[in-house]
């Protein structure tokens, strides 16, 4: 589905992002790890399009990301931001109906209403529909701004290719809400769409990812599949901690603690 | 507050009525209802004004006050197109140095033009003036622009600066204009630089009410894609917005619209600020809604405004900018002083 091929991001000399390949195909859950300044946020720009590698390339079904055009894009792929600064007062149900924008004209129709609607309650956030975005909380915001982007990959119970983009999505949520956004993300994934999420729980990812990717000073260092156990020498290369790695009690993986 | 009631459009649209019918009645000579009926009858029967009551109200009043609405729909409009743009509830039209511009223009005529040949006055005579206006604000407008883009992407903050660059040059050389200039010439160009209805023509108000139809119809269809930056412009782009082609747009068809009404009737200030801020206030910051209610708010409050520039010293004139910057000003520190939203958490604007 989507395949980054040997890209670079540089400012001057320096490389936020040097040579990274990739490859996430439908249906797979990808998260990518690494310490602050890794390169993990530009790397998720240059796969959602916005940004264009300085080398290499972004293929997203065969077709290089920059040939699409924009709203077409956005109908195939939907990106929840690290931090939103809205500037005008609007209501949270103003914000979600943005995520159906690049399907409707001028009116939305019923059914972008009712999916609105729905991915409003998957996120629990109806109570708060009409309030001021500005009054809501952290973690109602960004349940909010993620039900604008579930809304934009559209009606998740039919088969669909899409990808999904998540940078940092569970930041500002409380432990129940952080594995409900993450299983929402997930079951998108038994309907063909892939997810790639920036996550700095070690413990979520482990639980959530097919396959996730470390990162160091732009490169990928290591990539671990499901199958495949994490150990304390790599978390130490990547975030010079000194952790410990436990099993599971009922052998569902491994558990770290710092 | 985000939701208005059903009766707030129907309410503007009576008070926009009411305002027009009131504002054509008051002034040097009062023209009654009655007045204003026979004067249309005889202006669809093809003959001319029967008495000077009609000849008042068809050829002075009439004029004046639709040039005044679209005028204030204009500015309004304009202040949320760009606030939209930049993001920032305190942007006015005049800020990416359209009006500075068109200022310009209009003092280089009124100095300049005495020592043209008489055939280019003859021949441009009171087009003069607005079509050096509109030629000045289109010009600072694209010169911000172009400098703003520097290497690929236009960064709202860029242009803002540029814009305050752009608009002090334009500022300094309406300065120098008057400097040079002799009394009646200096006179004005303040006059113009204050903004007055005085003297509107109605070839004046089918140039801009052309203008503003047409843009107002683009601006509507925009309104979605508006929206959408209230996220951020990279924001937007994920949510389907090409935001690089929306900011030529807005600009070109904004840029297009104020100059030519600032080419007619002068600076006008405070009007494209208040009115949106007003408008958001009461029924929330949805393009949708808020470009409609803006647009007859802005016309309302424009045709208060001279009718005070009318009548507050008659039988003298005041200009009008100074009476929309000297209630606006007030009121709109009043705003952001008792707003609920400012306090609001998040911070509201910012």
């Amino acid at each position: 589905m989507i395949d980054v091929q040997q890209v670079s991001f540089s400012i001057g000399k320096s490389f936020l992002v040097k040579d990274v390949s990739l490859m996430i195909p439908p249906g797979e859950f990808v998260v990518i790890m690494g310490a602050n300044g890794a390169g993990k946020s530009t790397l998720l720009k240059m796969m959602s399009g916005v940004l264009h590698p300085t080398r290499g390339n972004v293929l997203f079904k065969g077709k290089k990301i920059n040939k699409y055009k924009t709203e077409e894009l956005a109908r195939q792929r939907a990106v929840l931001s690290q931090h939103y600064h809205i500037s005008f007062p609007l209501s949270a149900r103003e914000i979600v109906l943005m995520g159906r924008y690049p399907y409707y004209k001028n009116h939305p129709l019923a059914i972008d209403n009712a999916i609105v609607d729905n991915q409003m309650k998957k996120m629990e956030v109806m109570h708060v529909s009409d309030r001021n975005y500005h009054t809501l909380s952290g973690g109602e915001a960004q349940k909010v701004q993620m039900s604008r982007v579930l809304a934009q990959i559209g009606d998740t119970s039919v088969i669909q290719q899409k990808l999904l983009l998540l940078d940092e999505p569970v930041s500002h949520l409380d432990i129940k809400y952080q594995h409900q956004l993450l299983n929402e993300a997930k079951s998108l994934c038994k309907n063909q769409v892939a997810v790639a999420a920036v996550l700095h729980d070690v413990n979520l990812a482990l639980k959530y990812a097919d396959k996730i990717f470390f990162m160091k000073e732009g490169r990928i260092i290591q990539s671990l599949s499901k199958n495949e156990n994490i150990t304390a020498g790599l978390l130490k290369d990547i975030f010079d901690v000194d952790a410990n790695v436990f099993d599971l009690p009922d052998g569902q993986g491994k558990f770290v603690s710092y | 507050m985000l939701q208005p009631t059903k009766y707030f459009f129907p309410a503007l649209i009576i008070l926009l009525v009411i305002v027009l019918l009131t504002a054509i009645a008051f002034g040097a000579v009062s023209i009654t209802l009655p007045d204003m009926f026979s004067a249309v009858k005889h202006w669809l029967q093809g003959k001319g004004a029967s008495n000077i009551y009609e000849g008042v109200f068809l050829q002075i009043r009439l004029p004046r006050v639709m040039l005044c609405m679209i005028t204030g729909a204009v500015l309004a409009v304009s202040g949320v197109l760009m606030q939209g743009l930049f993001r920032n509830p305190i942007v006015e039209p005049g800020l990416i140095g359209t009006s500075a511009g068109a200022a310009f223009g209009a003092s280089v005529v009124f100095v300049l033009s005495t020592g043209m040949s008489k055939v280019i006055q003859q021949l441009a005579g009171p087009l003069l003036v607005p079509l050096f206006a509109f030629g000045g604000g289109l010009l600072a407008t694209y010169a911000v622009y172009v400098l703003a883009k520097g290497t690929r992407r236009v960064e709202v903050t860029t242009l803002l600066l540029i814009g305050i660059a752009v608009n002090a040059v334009g500022l300094s050389g309406t300065g120098f204009m008057s400097y040079i200039a002799r009394d009646p010439q200096a006179r004005s160009i303040t006059f113009w630089n204050l903004g007055t209805f005085s003297g509107s023509t109605w070839m004046q108000v089918w140039i801009t009410g052309f203008v503003a139809t047409l843009v107002f119809i683009l601006a509507i269809r925009y309104a979605k894609q508006l929206n959408t930056l209230v996220l951020g412009e990279e924001e937007a782009n994920y949510a389907g917005v090409d935001t690089e082609k929306l900011k030529r747009k807005i600009m070109l068809y904004n840029t297009a619209m104020v100059s030519v009404a600032t080419a007619f009737v002068g600076v006008i200030s405070f009007m494209g600020l208040i009115v949106p801020h007003l408008m958001r206030l009461v029924i929330g910051s949805d393009n949708k809604k808020l470009l409609p209610a803006s647009m007859m708010a802005g016309a309302i409050l424009l045709t208060l405004a001279d009718m005070g520039a009318r009548l507050l010293l008659a039988p003298a004139e005041i200009p009008i900018g100074i009476i929309t910057s000297l209630v606006g000003a007030p009121i709109f520190i009043f705003l952001l002083r008792h707003t609920n939203i400012l306090n609001a958490k998040g911070g509201g604007y910012d």
